[in-house]
């Protein structure tokens, strides 16, 4: 078995939209060409986030987001706009309203953005480059507390994912091993920005697991916006993995059904 | 956890194949109730634990000696046991083959877990490479916990 330190980690930060994206790579070894394609990475990474700011903006005037709140339906024509669209009405029909994707009664999609820019630029981009790169162990993109990562088939490296303790900032509340996936987490620092329809606060924090960070995202906002009743039947409709925690305690959940650890129940 | 999890189930998987064993090899032919009260399961490829067993009156004879079950499919692999008959009585059990909970047996377990959870665990005491949190925290990124990891990395 090889331990976590004969890995080598590549990382780079960069900060877009008030939130810093991490690049991260593994190899097995220290390879140098590494640094010369994780600067490339992530150069193509901020020229995507910044098309996708162009358009989704919420602040920038020009944005296609204000042109389209100030009534501009040509606006349906971009691609990404339209795409976007569609998820929000998704998201919101699929969550029963708690993902709620108008803010003050103007479209603002600004709480899935994120996670389906994540994901879009994780399958475009970095997805292909491992594959294409077998010396490269694994690839992660972290962009505030949200992130998509993969590994080679076979390899025996995982990730392990700390899960920020919402009450004590610098520890955390779980950790995860984890190959390939996406993990979003919401907790109450979220609300102003974008659960405003909250009515329930029985959740400090939720945290998802799943394939893509689109719907760990929207599902993680939903888990807020719910409470702990109500998306505990979210949860179980639609099989979701992840972590509830209440002012009290640390709930996880494995598709769709409530795991009660201190028991060790199977 | 995880591990204590797949402990959990694998005491569970033999305590039932004891119960079958026990079953088979003594209630049958003896027509007689010979109750297996508790096995555990330690993390040894052979694990040896001793079960008393209560026997009641109007007893046939059960010939001394050991006796090597069938090996039984589990949902985490294949469980196989020994017991050992003295004086008539159920006196040991031997694991003889259980699945490896390092290799395939775990990765059968498809539930996905957190391998621990706590209150608070110790950022520093964690192996981690990268941390899940809510955003305004990230907001005093250069105080985050991501971004100590990847200072620390780069150091």
């Amino acid at each position: 078995m090889r331990s976590k330190k004969d890995y080598q980690f590549y990382d780079r930060v960069i900060n877009m939209m008030n939130i810093p994206f991490t690049l991260t790579l593994v190899c097995e070894e220290r390879i140098s060409a590494a640094n010369h394609w994780i600067d490339y990475l992530m150069a193509q990474v901020q020229q995507e986030l910044q098309v996708i700011d162009h358009i989704f903006s919420p602040f920038k005037q020009g944005s296609l987001l204000k042109k389209y709140q100030a009534g501009d339906l040509q606006i349906m024509q971009n691609a990404s706009f339209h795409t976007v669209f569609d998820l929000a009405k998704k998201a919101a029909k699929t969550t029963t309203g708690f993902f709620d994707p108008y803010y003050a009664s103007e479209f603002n999609p600004t709480g899935l953005v994120k996670g389906w820019a994540i994901e879009k630029i994780f399958n475009n981009l970095l997805s292909p480059f491992l594959t294409s790169h077998p010396q490269v162990t694994g690839i992660s993109l972290n962009g505030g507390g949200d992130l998509q990562f993969a590994t080679q088939p076979e390899s025996s490296f995982d990730w392990e994912i700390g899960i920020e303790n919402p009450k004590q900032l610098h520890s955390l509340s779980a950790v995860y091993k984890l190959k390939n996936g996406a993990a979003a987490t919401s907790g109450f620092s979220k609300r102003g920005q974008h659960i405003a329809n909250l009515t329930d606060h029985s959740l400090l924090q939720a945290t998802i697991i799943s394939e893509g960070l689109t719907w760990a995202d929207i599902w993680a906002t939903t888990a807020l916006a719910a409470g702990q009743q109500k998306f505990i039947n979210l949860l179980t409709e639609h099989k979701l993995t992840g972590l509830m925690i209440t002012s009290k305690t640390i709930i996880p959940f494995s598709e769709g059904r409530l795991a009660d650890a201190e028991k060790n129940t199977i | 956890m995880y591990h204590k999890i797949i402990a959990i189930s694998l005491s569970l998987a033999i305590a039932i194949s004891i119960i079958l064993d026990s079953y088979f090899v003594l209630y049958k032919p003896l027509s007689n109730s010979v109750t297996s009260r508790s096995a555990t399961a330690d993390g040894n490829s052979s694990s040896t634990s001793s079960t008393a067993s209560s026997s009641t009156s109007n007893q046939q004879n059960y010939k001394d000696g050991e006796y090597v079950g069938k090996s039984i499919t589990t949902a985490w692999g294949n469980v196989q046991l020994k017991i050992k008959i003295t004086d008539n009585r159920l006196t040991q059990i031997t694991v003889l083959k259980y699945p490896n909970t390092h290799s395939h047996s775990v990765e059968i377990n498809q539930r996905v877990l957190p391998i621990y959870r706590q209150e608070a665990v110790k950022s520093q005491s964690a192996n981690i490479q990268q941390v899940s949190g809510a955003t305004e925290t990230w907001k005093g990124f250069t105080g985050s916990l991501q971004s100590a990891l990847v200072e620390a990395r780069q150091a």
